[in-house]
């Protein structure tokens, strides 16, 4: 069974919506589109108040080079441009609001097939930018430009993230067993991108076998290997997805393509398919409501830009009061401190939560287990981190052993002394930048 | 018996001497000749090596000041009547200290301003603002979680109901707090007898800011209407009064809706 | 369908942890020396239980003045004072005056681990520096080893107190099963090597101790002792019984594995199970004491942070090279 060499762990699975069929969130009547819903620069508004949308259309411009489009997730009116809307990044953030008319009409030229075998390379890398597709496993880098590497560095390497690691999480495992033939598709048109000789890998954790063994029927006679990965967090990390699969592993500073591999989540692939055969642009999403606050947990099809309050309602409610609301998943998604944040392009999960530990933690001092050390997939030294952090001495830590740390969460899992580790390596990343700058 | 003492007792004595003797002469072969004035200099400053002035430390403030005779590098820290002094040491008139205290404009407490969440995590407020926007729905306030006063060399803060008070006994306005702020909420102020100011920062409009505080300042302008000077202007639905046109009549703070204007009586040696 | 009024918690990732807490750890070691507790009271009489309780009390005492005194919030509860109180307690022997135990307690607690500053800060193991400064100060109470099982309070020499004074002979009629169950003079919970393997054996299978550092320390000392055994068998003893008595069993199960006091990585560990036992061996056969593992353990601490500095150099040099 492959896996990552190094480091961690297995916190509970909790997928209790793993039998739950992706049902579709009928649209809300006040959708919140962030315009910031991606790595780099926010899009630029080129709507106005007052002025009428249809689905599909382009409502924001991207800004710079890693930017991307944002669209209007229905047609309606645009009634605002809030500049303080919460963000499930924790900030205020621009957005564009939009009452949905109820009429669903597209954008013209939008939802139709497209005969997309004879497009060339720089068509189809057009149309997944107009489309305005970001990663959405988490990070919202923009896929036009994962997808087109620097010239010198070759890519032989294609790797479909289907590893779902966090607990609760069940979106992409969903999709992989309900819609395989249009993933597969997805697949393809992203392979056709790169040289023919192109190794692709589809890599499922073993804890889903009806995903392994739908995706490996379909799969018959491509090119693509579906290969099962030992359940451990952090699988679906990219750094340790390309170390398991392909035994090779990134140096200080390397990303993905220094050494030929690129990796992709299923969700964004899929949308890459609507993208470039049905020229949809990404306004919906798959997502996992869980929890065990919920009432009933389901994994839904909503439209972005929906408030989380609207799904909530949906699902039936709260059973008790919750003391904590996470977009994504436990071990790396963002606790929100209002129902009223709308969902975006990156959002896997909505967990509603009563997590009684969390009233009585306290930190206590580093009793030196190590424990932190024999998890951390990086091989980095998380309780030296915290240590020099907490004295202000973060200019001590080795820059590029810190911007390793890719704050899986691993060590603060661990760590018997409940310290908040991540917290204060991501602290300490921040006092760097702010000397320097 | 007597040999079992006295070689140990001789030994010991003869290796403390030849150690001795290489201190003395060491410490004189290696002594850097240093001006005396540097060392008078650094008597006279507060020792506190808080970095204000730009100089590494006290003592480098005094060689550099020394060498250099640069009438405007000063200590921010030190009364008129030490800088004399100092200037009196070197024959030079140094440029005068303005005497400053740290100034928070901010009333928000969790009592007046609104609280977004319970936040538990790293009790700092960069940290904080990391994690989320901040603890107050507003924001410009002061989170209130001490980044500033682990920053303070003279034990002139502390945080009270969740925004941070200034120990005014004790800020001799160095400054260090103020670049640690992450909301660039405080700010150094000229001491004054009676001193006005808008304990203030958000620049949201009044029905904004009256949402989420209670002692924000709005933008009326009844403070701007009242001055009799003409120092108050509200830029951005924020007021600002001009410390050097003050008359400190006091007019503002009667009509101000909001108590956001705040009177301190600062104590100049 | 409930209305949710309670302000929501900020918390940054990751939202959900192990089980695991310092006060479980701490806890599952006193249980895992409940074995040992009950063959000491066993062996020696109630005057056992006095010596724990009272060494138990000073010890969480002693923190809870100092964390009053610091103002800071009450460690004294997290179960770490309870066993340094225990360990103490099993490491002398069972008649020792009582207040005795209480000064070895304040000097385990106060001046090991306070002043260094609290749990997590101390380099060297509290138990054990009691447990010297009680030696060093009053040699003669602390060798007064209780004969086991007597009805009366009559002292003889420790198996290893004989060997030393009065060589190989001496100790022919000390039978392997005496030794492993315990019946033989020596502090409270040296004795019985059974019950230590018991409750390492707990904390083994919970995952609280390295493993491999009891293992490799007791194994370098069978071997320094078995090479000079083999060489002369009539002036050294057999490795066996090095191994059965003395603190070996306890020192390498409990006080070696001390997480606070032993490196924390993989060579470091190595490089410190094996000069422990060296030591050990060394101090038993050629050196003055009849028992070396204290003085081992303490001697070896002083360099844990320069071994874990060691690996934390040898680490980032290993990452920089990967290219």
């Amino acid at each position: 069974m492959r896996t990552f060499k190094r480091g961690g762990i297995h916190p509970p699975e909790n997928k209790i919506t793993a039998d739950a069929q992706i049902e579709t969130l009928p649209t809300p009547d006040v959708l919140t589109v962030l315009l910031s819903q991606h790595l780099g620069k926010p899009a630029k508004p080129i709507v106005k108040k007052t002025e009428l949308v249809k689905k599909g259309q382009r409502i924001a411009e991207a800004d710079g080079f890693i930017s991307a489009h944002v669209h209007a997730p229905t047609s309606g009116k645009v009634t605002a441009i809030d500049q303080r809307s919460p963000s499930p990044g924790g900030q205020y953030s621009q957005a564009i609001v939009i009452e949905a008319d109820g009429q669903e009409e597209w954008a013209d030229g939008l939802n139709a097939d497209v005969d997309y075998a004879s497009l060339s390379r720089d068509e189809k890398l057009g149309k997944i930018q107009d489309a305005g597709i970001v990663g959405m496993g988490g990070a919202g880098f923009p896929a036009h430009v994962k997808l087109n590497p620097p010239k010198d560095k070759k890519i032989d390497t294609l790797i479909l993230n289907g590893a779902e690691c966090e607990p609760f999480l069940t979106p992409d495992y969903r999709l992989l067993i309900e819609e395989p033939e249009k993933i597969l598709k997805g697949l393809e048109i992203v392979a056709s991108l790169f040289d023919e000789d192109i190794k692709v890998y589809i890599g499922i954790e073993q804890n889903k076998p009806q995903a392994i063994r739908i995706m490996t029927e379909h799969s018959k006679g491509t090119p693509f290997e579906v290969v099962p990965l030992k359940t451990k967090y952090p699988q679906g990390s990219e750094k340790q997805l390309i170390n398991s699969l392909t035994g090779r592993t990134l140096s200080v500073g390397q990303l993905p393509f220094d050494v030929g591999c690129l990796v992709h989540n299923i969700a964004t692939i899929y949308a890459i398919y609507e993208a470039v055969a049905k020229n949809k642009p990404l306004i919906e999403r798959v997502l996992s409501v869980s929890g065990m606050s919920i009432q009933n947990a389901k994994n839904l099809r909503a439209t972005l830009g929906t408030r989380i309050t609207d799904i909530v309602d949906y699902c039936g409610g709260l059973k008790d009061e919750i003391n904590q609301l996470i977009v994504g998943g436990p071990m790396m998604g963002k606790s929100q401190y209002t129902l009223e944040v709308p969902i975006t392009k990156t959002t896997s999960g909505i967990l509603l939560i009563n997590n009684k530990e969390l009233d009585s933690l306290r930190e206590m001092a580093c009793i030196r287990c190590g424990k932190c050390i024999d998890v951390c997939p990086q091989g980095l030294q998380p309780w030296r981190f915290v240590d020099l952090a907490q004295n202000r001495r973060t200019d001590e830590i080795p820059v590029n052993m810190l911007n390793d740390c890719m704050e899986c969460g691993s060590c603060t899992f661990v760590c018997p002394a409940r310290r908040d580790i991540v917290h204060w390596i991501k602290y300490a990343k921040a006092m760097n930048a702010r000397r320097k700058g | 018996m007597l040999n079992s003492i006295l070689i140990p007792v001789i030994s010991l004595t003869i290796t403390a001497l030849v150690l001795g003797v290489s201190i003395v002469l060491v410490s004189k072969k290696f002594h850097v000749d240093e001006d005396p004035l540097i060392e008078a200099v650094t008597k006279l400053l507060p020792g506190a090596n808080c970095g204000a002035c730009g100089q590494p430390g006290c003592a480098q403030f005094a060689a550099t000041l020394v060498e250099t005779r640069d009438p405007d590098l000063t200590c921010p820290t030190i009364s008129a009547d030490v800088n004399e002094q100092i200037g009196a040491l070197l024959g030079m008139e140094l440029s005068a200290t303005k005497p400053v205290v740290c100034v928070v404009k901010c009333q928000g407490t969790n009592a007046v301003s609104k609280l977004t969440a319970d936040y538990h995590g790293i009790m700092d407020c960069w940290a904080a603002k990391q994690a989320f926007h901040g603890t107050k729905v507003c924001p410009y306030a002061c989170l209130g979680l001490g980044s500033c006063l682990s920053a303070c060399n003279y034990d002139a803060m502390r945080i009270v109901d969740g925004i941070v008070e200034i120990l005014e006994e004790n800020c001799v306005g160095c400054g260090l707090c103020v670049k640690e702020c992450p909301v660039s909420v405080l700010e150094l102020q000229e001491k004054k007898p009676d001193r006005y100011f808008v304990a203030c920062s958000s620049t949201d409009k009044g029905g904004a800011t009256r949402k989420y505080c209670e002692v924000g300042c709005i933008g009326c302008k009844k403070c701007e209407k009242a001055c009799p000077v003409e120092a108050i202007t509200v830029d951005n639905f924020c007021a600002v009064i001009d410390q050097s046109k003050c008359t400190s009549c006091g007019e503002c703070i009667e009509v101000c809706p909001t108590h956001s204007i705040v009177l301190t009586k600062d104590n100049i040696i | 369908m409930e209305a949710q009024t309670r302000p929501l918690i900020v918390s940054y990732a990751p939202h959900i942890r192990t089980g695991d807490s310092i006060e479980k750890i701490m806890y599952t070691v006193v249980v895992a020396l409940v074995p040992s507790i009950i063959t000491s009271i066993y062996y020696f009489g109630l005057r056992a239980l006095s010596v724990l309780l009272v060494a138990v009390l000073s010890c969480v005492a002693s923190e809870f003045i100092v964390n009053k005194i610091r103002k800071k919030e009450l460690t004294c509860f997290n179960g770490s004072s309870v066993v340094t109180g225990i360990l103490l307690a099993l490491n002398v022997p069972a008649g020792l005056p009582l207040w005795m135990v209480v000064l070895g307690s304040v000097v385990a607690v106060i001046i090991t681990k306070e002043l260094f500053g609290g749990i997590g800060f101390n380099i060297f193991n509290p138990a054990l520096v009691g447990r010297v400064f009680l030696l060093i100060s009053f040699p003669v109470a602390m060798t007064a080893w209780p004969v086991p099982n007597a009805v009366d309070v009559i002292t003889a020499a420790s198996p290893l107190g004989i060997l030393k004074t009065e060589g190989v002979a001496a100790i022919a009629d000390i039978t392997f099963w005496k030794l492993f169950l315990g019946e033989i003079g020596g502090s409270m919970g040296e004795t019985s090597a059974l019950a230590i393997l018991i409750g390492a054996a707990l904390l083994a299978v919970r995952g609280y101790i390295f493993v491999k550092i009891p293992l490799i320390f007791i194994g370098t000392t069978f071997a320094f002792t078995g090479i000079f055994y083999l060489i002369d068998p009539s002036q050294y003893a057999s490795p066996v019984f090095h191994l059965l008595s003395g603190g070996l069993m306890i020192g390498a199960f409990f006080m070696a594995t001390d997480m606070v006091t032993s490196p924390m990585m993989v060579r470091g560990q190595i490089i410190f199970a094996f000069s422990c036992g060296l030591l050990t061996g060394i101090i038993r056969l050629f050196g003055g004491y009849p028992e070396g593992v204290s003085f081992a353990i303490l001697i070896m601490n002083a360099f844990v942070p320069l071994l874990d500095r060691w690996d934390l150099y040898s680490m980032t040099k290993r990452r920089e090279a990967i290219k």
